[in-house]
């Protein structure tokens, strides 16, 4: 549990030292609500987020954010000096649902035979292209469609809820179209989490914890019409985490998002889950394969209702013995398949440029190095070797 | 409606977040902001209505108040379906929440408490004009005011509808009240011959030439009761005249015998005068005027042209009193009995009767509306259809083949059975199915009214009203002599209509009780995982 904290605390430190106020601002908060701390260190962490948030709304920064970063330096030997104990301990490897061989037939489409575990505090990655079963496994795994064949157990072991109506009471499913709520977004998100039992102060706490941390701290006045859609897909979010569902399931959370969005949201979904004091397990489905590869311990890609591959994405390497390569540059087809014409390789073009299948007899090293002996200027290189992307390739 | 938090004062804000932090279903009702919003109109009319000017002489009677109320009564609909809208906003049930079952009833009542509030707001007014009314002059002086009128209109020859002609003794014994009292003698084992010697001795009739040129006593006709003497029905069943009417009155009635003196009836004019002066803007009667005219004519009242008595004198017909003073005195008995009815009755009775009506309209909606809340849309008009289709079947047979709702009460209870059984399936199922639902949701609209259905049931199927215990003989007077038959007593249709009464009433109390166990069920269906 001491090196929990300590690393929270480095973490914290390290990004005080590179002035990155926003990170500080919201590991500061779960610091506070997975340890022990004092309310009013608590409120603290709250009301200095609120403060970050406010100054990067107004565009001040400067003066006022060293201010704050003082602030801050003050709260960390704070909750340092007393050193408070672990909340709650969770099992981080419990198993939370176990489905098995689950089959489900949708008119012409047909989910067949998948099998997966979710454990607690742990991102599965849900991955594929369009019509491919993604939200459908969704859908099953929430308990809104039946299987045909196979089985999905819940809590088996852990808890008493054996009924879906138990059951769901611990399962949160975010849909891609969010449905409209009314009033504002304080209001909307105290809702929830007293409908979940969550009532008096732990009510109050609970909204602004999870406004504040998720950045809605200028929109809480907000209504429905009054948000974007990224936003309004951070409510949904705050709205479900409020009350700390065992399980969270979002289709296509990154889709309507900019890069920056998905990026802070998808940071913000890894930081939440592993919450030491209430761990939620995440299942997401998306498109934006790097992206969710980055978050996700567990990946499973999805093709034609089947489960091509079901892991961890380390695991992809040893799938192939080649190298896919993505790359772009201020060159043509011919001048890439000129240079590359002693070596044995599959050159693709697409939109994003050109994907390259080579053995490992060459290292992606002598590939750059053929590259620059040629002039070819490269604007764009991925290695997705070891990412789900390459299992687009029809050979999977 | 956060536009009404808005304008809200901060008690209610504080309350707000109250109810949504620490009894968030009662909040999702929303029954709070709707109490408020309710009351404030409810008391902005009231006071409206309360420094609304009255006119003694020319008071609002019930039908003048409808009048205000009725229009008001456009924005209480509204309000209710506004409200309807507010309520079925915030639907917890629907999000697996970690409430309790017994939140249901709390639901339930909160809700036909939101829908039936907005008709506070042209009840109110209502109430309010009543009471203005019946507080224009006070109990003590309506009393004197009321006695006068009552004891004064005898000298206008105003009563006469209940005096009756008759040639001789014979005459008047063997005219309806032989055949009205006889056959009721007979019944109750007493003696008719009694009651007519006493009968005589109380009624004295009026002949032609008798009073000539006199002023004609007038008598009470012996099937006139005391209580016909009030005049008007509305005073028959209002408390507060049979309570407080001065005993010189009904003495006054039942004695009869009064002096007719000029002296006397001047002065009763004059009382009569007094209140013209007081409660109309009509000219005074001139006392001396009529009371020559009466004597120098034999007058005798509209009813006294019955042919049945072949007596019929167009010519004599008292038209000096429409001419005098009639629709005076009709206009004074009115704003006096207007006066009367609000001072009886705290609610206007039409009005009272509309919001007992309104308890049940709301009660029935609410029903539907928790439904509504708790399944499915498409479910719902689902068994609309279904329900709609098998009722226009079942009709079509109960007419063609004549059933008299055998057919309806037998697959009825049919349908209770096996919806039972069914409801309990959706009880315990693993998979949602939407046959179990419909049986639930036919279950639930059932359940209000299942007494009341096992009672018709009782009735009409198994002839359970056949209490030989309750008949009793019944004597009919027939020219040719007496005849009887069995009829059930007033107690056997009391029963029957107490019984009726509690089978409702206690299918709408065991519904609400039962709501925790619906609940359950609705929300195990609503969380079952469905085929597609």
């Amino acid at each position: 549990m001491d090196d929990i904290f300590e690393l929270r605390i480095n973490e914290i430190e390290l990004a005080l030292a590179n002035d990155d106020l926003n990170r500080v601002s919201r590991r500061m908060m779960d610091l506070t609500h997975d340890f022990d701390c004092s309310a009013d260190q608590k409120m603290e962490s709250i009301i200095f987020r609120e403060k970050y948030n406010l100054n990067k709304e107004l565009g001040k920064s400067g003066n006022n954010n060293q201010v704050l970063k003082t602030e801050y330096a003050n709260l960390l030997n704070s909750v340092k000096n007393i050193h408070p104990n672990l909340l709650v301990l969770n099992n981080q490897s419990e198993i939370i649902c176990n489905a098995t061989d689950i089959s489900k037939t949708l008119g012409s489409f047909v989910l067949q035979k998948i099998s997966l575990q979710l454990q607690r505090g742990k991102i599965i990655g849900l991955v594929g292209e369009n019509g491919n079963g993604k939200t459908t496994l969704l859908r099953v795994l929430s308990g809104e469609i039946t299987v045909d064949d196979g089985t999905v157990e819940y809590f088996s072991g852990i808890t008493k809820l054996t009924t879906w109506e138990e059951i769901k009471t611990e399962l949160a499913f975010i849909p891609q179209r969010i449905e409209r709520w009314w009033g504002n977004v304080y209001d909307y998100i105290s809702y929830n989490a007293a409908i979940k039992g969550i009532s008096g102060d732990e009510n109050i706490y609970a909204t602004n914890f999870i406004i504040h941390r998720l950045g809605l701290s200028n929109f809480k006045n907000h209504s429905w019409s009054q948000l974007s859609s990224g936003y309004k897909l951070r409510v949904e979010i705050a709205k479900t985490l409020v009350w700390n569902p065992k399980v969270l399931m979002l289709d296509e959370p990154l889709a309507n998002l900019d890069l920056m969005a998905q990026e802070l949201l998808l940071q913000d979904l890894k930081d939440l889950t592993a919450s030491l004091k209430h761990p939620v397990t995440l299942i997401l489905t998306s498109q934006q394969l790097h992206e969710v590869e980055t978050i996700a311990d567990t990946v499973i890609f999805l093709k034609n209702g089947r489960s091509v591959f079901n892991g961890n994405t380390d695991d992809l390497e040893k799938l192939e013995q080649d190298y896919t390569l993505e790359l772009d540059g201020k060159f043509t087809y011919h001048d890439l398949a000129k240079c590359l014409s002693d070596w044995k390789v599959k050159i693709e073009k697409n939109s994003l440029g050109y994907t390259v299948l080579m053995d490992k007899s060459h290292s992606v090293k002598s590939f750059f190095e053929i590259l620059l002996s040629n002039n070819l200027e490269l604007t764009y290189f991925r290695n997705i070797s070891n990412s789900t992307k390459k299992l687009f390739n029809d050979k999977y | 409606m956060n536009w009404i938090l808005k304008i809200a004062p901060k008690w209610l804000t504080k309350i707000d977040t109250f109810l949504r932090i620490n009894y968030v279903w009662i909040w999702a009702t929303r029954i709070h902001l709707m109490l408020y919003f309710c009351l404030l109109l409810t008391l902005f009319f009231a006071l409206i209505f309360g420094i609304y000017p009255l006119d003694i002489k020319n008071l609002l009677n019930v039908r003048d108040i409808s009048n205000y109320y009725i229009p008001l009564l456009i924005p209480a609909f509204l309000l209710m379906g506004f409200y309807v809208f507010q309520a079925v906003l915030f639907n917890p049930d629907k999000r697996y929440t970690r409430g309790k079952n017994w939140h249901s009833i709390v639901v339930f009542l909160c809700m036909q408490l939101g829908m039936f509030l907005p008709f506070l707001i042209p009840f109110s007014t209502a109430v309010i004009l009543n009471v203005k009314i019946a507080n224009i002059v006070s109990d003590e002086e309506f009393i004197k005011d009321r006695n006068s009128f009552l004891t004064c209109g005898f000298y206008l020859h105003n009563a006469s509808d209940y005096f009756g002609y008759y040639e001789n003794d014979d005459a008047y014994l063997k005219s309806d009240n032989k055949i009205y009292f006889e056959p009721l003698f007979r019944r109750n084992g007493q003696n008719y011959d009694d009651y007519e010697k006493k009968a005589l001795r109380d009624s004295i009739y009026f002949h032609k030439g008798v009073f000539k040129n006199n002023r004609p006593k007038l008598y009470r006709n012996a099937n006139v009761t005391t209580d016909d003497l009030y005049l008007n029905s509305e005073f028959l069943k209002n408390p507060f005249i049979k309570t407080k009417l001065d005993s010189a009155v009904l003495d006054f009635y039942i004695e009869q015998n009064i002096n007719f003196s000029d002296e006397v009836a001047v002065n009763q004019i004059g009382k009569l005068n007094y209140l013209l002066s007081k409660y109309s803007y009509f000219d005074l009667i001139d006392a001396t005027k009529i009371i020559n005219d009466k004597k120098n004519n034999n007058y005798i009242g509209y009813n006294f042209k019955s042919s049945t008595y072949s007596y019929n004198n167009y010519e004599n017909y008292d038209y000096t009193a429409d001419y005098y003073y009639n629709s005076k005195l009709n206009d004074l008995n009115s704003t006096l009995t207007n006066i009367v009815v609000a001072k009886a009755n705290f609610i206007p009775r039409s009005i009272s009767s509309f919001i007992s009506v309104m308890f049940y309209v709301t009660y029935f909606l609410t029903v539907l509306i928790l439904l509504f809340k708790w399944i499915n849309w498409k479910q719902f008009l689902l068994f609309l259809l279904i329900i709609g289709v098998l009722l226009a079947l079942i009709g079509v047979f109960e007419a063609i083949f004549s059933f008299r709702g055998f057919l309806i009460l037998n697959i009825g209870l049919l349908f209770l059975i096996v919806g039972f059984i069914f409801t309990f399936k959706s009880y315990v199922s693993k998979t949602f199915k939407w046959w179990n639902n419909q049986w639930s949701i036919f279950i639930f609209l059932f359940m209000p009214n299942i007494f009341i259905f096992l009672l018709g049931y009782f009735s009409v199927v198994l002839n359970f009203w056949h209490w030989d215990y309750f008949k009793q003989k019944y004597y009919k007077n027939q020219y040719n002599g007496y005849d009887w038959s069995w009829q059930y007593t007033e107690e056997f249709y009391k029963l029957q209509s107490q019984v009726s009464f509690y089978s409702f009433h206690s299918g709408l109390l065991m519904f609400v009780l039962l709501l925790p166990f619906l609940h359950k069920v609705f929300m195990r269906l609503h969380a079952l995982p469905k085929r597609s």
